[in-house]
């Protein structure tokens, strides 16, 4: 059974994207919600997660709200973000080893699947985190 | 200043004041904005003491900064120094830990 512990929708803003992820992060320490992840790689894939949905999803259209929970369910906690966006179709991301053919974007979607276990929505505006429990703080 | 630029004959010295590189692009419109013509630097090297969180974003502005100063070259090397060991792991998961030398904090 999944049970919510904390949800929340805030609009799609640069000044918003921060707090966001400080509140989710505070939630996680102040009930002692432990990870497989460190607090660096949880932060990071909140980061990610939700840079993502505010950017390709909303395009920073601060009218446009993203959705936020964070539920456990057996050994994993599910962080769910999903935005007002038209959805997108994941294909593997072209991470080249060339220096010449370096691109500076595209990556955080290798980042969270390097991380957790990330789906997605038939749509593709929904992702949901799957981050392992930890009986004690790493 | 959120990064400090050291130019010493064709070595460039940067070192990053700043405790995260996520995404406001400070170092790179620094680099951008400084007089230092990008093609003199046969190296570049980034002092990474201060950070202590990087996400994609910082990567491309590492990468940014790295093609800025290579130009058109064949290749350039770029020294990411005194890097934590969590964000030397974010850089071999995302493969460039091969492209940019990269030092570890003591």
């Amino acid at each position: 059974m999944r049970i919510i512990l904390y949800e929340e929708c805030v609009a799609s803003s640069h000044p918003s994207r921060p707090p966001l992820i400080r509140r989710l992060l505070k939630f996680f320490r102040d009930h002692q919600l432990y990870t497989e992840l460190d607090r660096y790689e949880l932060e990071l894939v909140l980061d990610e997660a939700i840079t993502n949905a505010m950017e390709h999803g909303n395009r920073w259209d601060e009218r446009k709200s993203i959705y936020v929970s964070l539920s456990e369910e057996n050994d994993f906690y599910l962080i769910e973000i999903r935005d007002d966006g038209l959805g997108f179709t994941h294909r593997p991301d072209p991470l080249t080893k060339d220096p010449k053919k370096l691109e500076t974007r595209g990556r955080g979607i290798h980042i969270l699947q390097s991380f957790c276990r990330v789906q997605w929505n038939a749509l593709g505006n929904e992702i949901t985190l799957f981050i392992k429990k930890e009986q004690t703080c790493r | 200043m959120s990064v400090a630029l050291i130019p010493e004959n064709d070595h460039l010295l940067l070192v990053v004041h700043s405790s995260r590189i996520d995404g406001d692009n400070k170092i790179f419109m620094t680099v951008k904005q400084s007089d230092l013509e990008p093609g003199i630097f046969a190296s570049i090297e980034i002092d990474l003491q201060a950070v202590v969180y990087l996400n994609s974003l910082g990567i491309a502005e590492i990468i940014s900064v790295f093609r800025y100063f290579k130009g058109e070259r064949e290749k350039l090397k770029m020294v990411l120094k005194n890097v934590d060991a969590s964000i030397a792991k974010l850089f071999d998961v995302v493969e460039l830990a091969h492209v940019f030398e990269i030092h570890l904090k003591p």
